[in-house]
């Protein structure tokens, strides 16, 4: 199989939702979007790697959220007032998770011309969860490959090696 | 089958029970007069004209005989048999013609000739060879699905009615029942093409026949063939399955038939076994068949009632179990919204009268709709049970031992999931009390015991859950020779310290059984660990007892259903958690005199002179790095992995009924929980699994100080 541009599998003027991590604006489709909740209280779920904050209650269903900035190892949030959940469902039948973010922007277009393929950090960045970046008006918006994020945490079962274990008691 | 609707149906198995008797008995003639009167009557305009005609044909026919008081006479019978077959077979082309056309009001069915049924006393079956089964692309898959369903019922029933007949032979209903069976099912064959079934099942029905008119006594070699062929069924039912649900259907299907046929028409013939089978030995497990084989005849029928009670059993509709779950996990949500909704802060501060009357209306109402939902998925465990008759049965009689089964508390209900769960664990236990529990004849006389072994089954409530018993009265096991085998396996370490229950238990732990184990002391233990596993995996728990020379118990400790459990809310740090009630034996607040320690670091607590191994939960779960004083806290007593484990909280909160949920995916592979719970308040609270505290650590290094506490 030759490798695929992923910027091609992105829709043609689809739409993104746009959130925050601190002051860096990210992105994804907003067809992996199932719904964005307030933040709960969260069950933390002990002896599971930190960026994994615990389950919630999503009217009756039960559901994992993660920590987005603890996964792509971002320093912890200052204030969380405005935080939310974005329960996201991958595809069709898998379980939904929730990504915990600062604040959600908006819903926006972006048209695929506007998205560029992410530059060759070196070894600075890990680049790994990134599908491209595209410009707005007054900065750049960073569009996340969602699904190689959630693929990699299931095929490292849950995460043994790849990110720090959270040794500490609680969640957040 | 499904064809006719139930009452056509109903009198026809009525009628072919008269017609048994026509010969013997004036009063069969008359009942299968007013049978024939009634089949014209409830559907008088949805009998097709062939059908009707052949009917008013043979009521007036039946109406011009005389008869004497021992019923009709050889000739009589022939025609009237005739006739009638006529009539069946136009009945069910009736009824092919009226689904095939999707209107079942048509009225110009044609009639077809019946097929010649082949004489049950064929001189040509040597030269007959081993027909093979061909579905055709056009067959219909409903139909086809059905009668496997159906006829997988049947032939159970069958087995059962089988076993009663072994022990009481003269037992008229039920030899009856197992006619009617079979000829339900030849029915079914014959309708949708399927001749070599066909053909067995008719063998058989006629074997069964000539029982019912006396002209064969139900020997063992009797019941072996019927038993044979039911086999021979079920395997071409299997087959069937099998290929209506494969991508390339239309494989030839071929179940050898041949042999069995020949066999049973020898012994129609009255000639002896040709085939004898090697392993008759087992004839002789059964003591009963035996007694009452020879002069089955002319024994009075026996005052026994039959075990199974076929009548009075209520009406029943299939319902697709994916939309039952779902019901009762919206039931579950409801009941969770309703508890949310009586305890929410803003309607304790409303509390007047006028509201509480209708909030504890509701919540009546609720736990009603709770406790109906789940008894939807509740059933019997009477199929389980009574498919161990014949494990047993086969068990013993390949061993050449006498081994009798009783069961009690078939009527036991508890959540299918659970029921089609405890199959093979049952199968393994009972397997261990035959093989190895109860000895020949010879050793159970060596220990002064009757010749005949008894295994007892039995279920029953037991507090919240249920509890299962296996009960052997075999030779027991030797506790002394569990413990040397567990160290020698270094399961244990060599100065282990419990008391003679402690070393029996260790037959559970993982690693115990291996082959050799087979041939070794007493042969216990194949892979009880298993069933132990199994057992867990329903939230349940395994327990053994043995009294040397007296025998082995094994009892199974099980909830009610899957999704629900008794939980102990227990508190950890500032979090809490949910422990099954089921796995916990005892709590208490230590006194400092209890505890001690080993090598330093393991601690162990002294419960009425039992050293039980202590775990300080919160460092366990990785919560804290920090030591809680035991006597501060309440240490909580577990069975984990068939021994105790005290699990050692900061306080016991509640006791309470949750709803069991999933952990999501991203949680599949957590150690810890077996599932989820919300609360009263919307909160999630975890599940811990009680075999997964005592495991070895998944991750060592995060919690080296307080590994299994076994292998200390």
């Amino acid at each position: 199989m030759s490798p695929v541009n992923p910027i091609e599998s992105l829709p043609v003027n689809g739409k993104y939702l746009n959130f925050l991590l601190g002051d860096e604006h990210y992105s994804l489709p907003i067809t992996k979007v199932r719904e964005i909740i307030r933040l709960s209280p969260i069950t933390p779920v002990p002896r599971m790697p930190s960026h994994l904050l615990g389950v919630i209650n999503l009217r009756g269903k039960i559901v994992p959220v993660m920590d987005l900035r603890k996964r792509l190892l971002l320093p912890p949030a200052q204030q969380l007032e405005r935080a939310c959940i974005i329960v996201i469902q991958a595809s069709g039948d898998s379980a939904p998770i929730g990504l915990l973010v600062d604040l959600v922007e908006d819903v926006a277009s972006i048209s695929v011309e506007a998205i560029e393929p992410p530059p060759d950090f070196g070894a600075d960045l890990d680049d790994r969860f990134i599908l491209g970046l595209a410009k707005a008006k007054d900065s750049v918006i960073t569009i996340l490959d969602i699904d190689a994020l959630l693929a990699e945490d299931q095929a490292f079962g849950v995460g043994i090696g790849s990110v720090p274990i959270s040794a500490e008691p609680g969640g957040p | 089958m499904a064809l006719l609707d139930p009452s056509t149906e109903l009198l026809l198995q009525q009628i072919a029970t008269e017609l048994a008797f026509v010969q013997v008995d004036s009063a069969s003639v008359r009942a299968l007069a007013v049978a024939l009167q009634a089949l014209k009557k409830p559907t008088p305009d949805q009998l097709p004209d062939a059908v009707r005609s052949l009917l008013e044909d043979l009521l007036s026919w039946l109406d011009q005989q005389l008869c004497g008081p021992s019923g009709l006479d050889d000739g009589q019978c022939q025609e009237l048999l005739e006739r009638y077959s006529h009539l069946e077979k136009a009945l069910y082309d009736g009824a092919v013609q009226a689904i095939s056309r999707q209107q079942p009001r048509a009225d110009d069915a044609q009639l077809k000739l019946p097929a010649p049924i082949p004489a049950p006393n064929s001189e040509s079956s040597d030269a007959r060879e081993e027909a093979s089964l061909i579905l055709a692309a056009g067959d219909d898959l409903e139909l086809l699905n059905e009668f496997c369903n159906e006829g997988r019922d049947l032939l159970a029933q069958i087995e059962q009615s089988l076993l009663i007949l072994e022990e009481n032979p003269e037992h008229r209903d039920t030899l009856n029942q197992v006619f009617r069976a079979f000829h339900t099912f030849k029915g079914g064959a014959g309708f949708l093409g399927l001749i070599p079934i066909k053909d067995l099942a008719h063998i058989l029905e006629s074997l069964l026949d000539a029982a019912r008119k006396g002209e064969l006594a139900i020997t063992s070699t009797v019941i072996e063939l019927i038993l044979a062929g039911g086999d021979s069924l079920r395997q071409f039912v299997d087959r069937i399955e099998q290929d209506i649900r494969s991508d390339f259907p239309g494989q030839p299907i071929c179940v050898p038939t041949r042999q069995l046929i020949w066999r049973v028409e020898a012994c129609l013939a009255g000639q002896p076994d040709p085939i004898p089978q090697v392993g008759s030995a087992p004839l002789s497990g059964p003591a009963p068949a035996i007694n009452s084989s020879g002069s089955a005849v002319a024994q009075p029928p026996a005052a026994k009632a039959p075990r199974n009670a076929v009548e009075g059993l209520p009406n029943f509709v299939k319902i697709d179990t994916r939309k039952l779950d779902f019901l009762v996990e919206l039931v579950g949500e409801l009941v969770i919204a309703q508890s949310m909704v009586v305890e929410h802060p803003g309607i304790e501060m409303l509390k007047r009268d006028q509201l509480a009357r209708p909030l504890r209306q509701l919540s009546r109402i609720t736990s009603d709709l709770q406790r109906n939902a789940m008894s939807l998925r509740m059933v019997p465990i009477r199929s389980t049970f009574q498919k161990m008759n014949r494990l047993v049965r086969d068990l013993a009689a390949a061993q050449g031992k006498q081994i009798q089964l009783l069961l009690t508390g078939e009527e036991t209900e508890l959540d299918r999931n659970i029921v089609e769960a405890l199959n093979e664990p049952l199968i393994h236990l009972l397997r261990n009390a035959a093989d190895h529990g109860i000895g020949n004849a010879e050793q159970r006389a060596a220990m002064g015991k009757s010749p005949q072994g008894t295994i007892q089954l039995q279920a029953g409530y037991q507090g919240g859950g249920i509890a299962i018993s296996i009960q052997d009265d075999g030779k027991g096991i030797d506790p002394d020779k569990i413990l040397k085998r567990a160290i020698e396996k270094q399961l244990v370490p060599a100065d282990f310290n419990g008391t003679r229950q402690d070393m029996l238990s260790l037959i559970f732990l993982p690693g115990f059984s291996t082959a050799e184990t087979l041939t070794d002391i007493s042969g216990r233990g194949v892979g009880l660990d298993a069933v132990r596993g199994s057992i867990a995996r329903l939230r349940g728990r395994v327990e053994i007892v043995s009294l040397q020379g007296q025998g082995t118990t094994f009892t199974i400790h099980l909830p009610l259903t899957l999704a629900i459990i008794d939980g102990m809310i227990v508190a950890v740090g500032d979090q809490r958690f949910i422990l099954p009630t089921l796995a916990i034996h005892e709590s208490f607040r230590p006194q400092r005199s209890m505890l001690s320690t080993v090598k330093g670091k393991g601690q162990l607590v002294n419960v009425r002179g039992r050293l039980i191994p202590l775990l300080q939960l919160s460092r366990r779960l990785g919560l804290s790095q920090d030591h809680l004083d035991p006597c501060e806290g309440i240490v909580v007593v577990i069975d984990c992995c068939g021994q105790l484990l005290g699990v050692l909280v900061n306080g016991l909160i509640a006791k309470q009924e949750v709803v069991i949920k999933g952990m999501g995916a991203a949680f599949e592979q957590q150690p810890f929980f077996s599932g989820a719970a919300i609360m009263g308040d919307g909160r999630v609270t975890l599940i811990l699994d009680p075999d997964a505290l005592g495991r070895a650590d998944p991750r060592p290094g995060l919690a080296a100080a307080d590994s299994s506490p076994f292998t200390a």
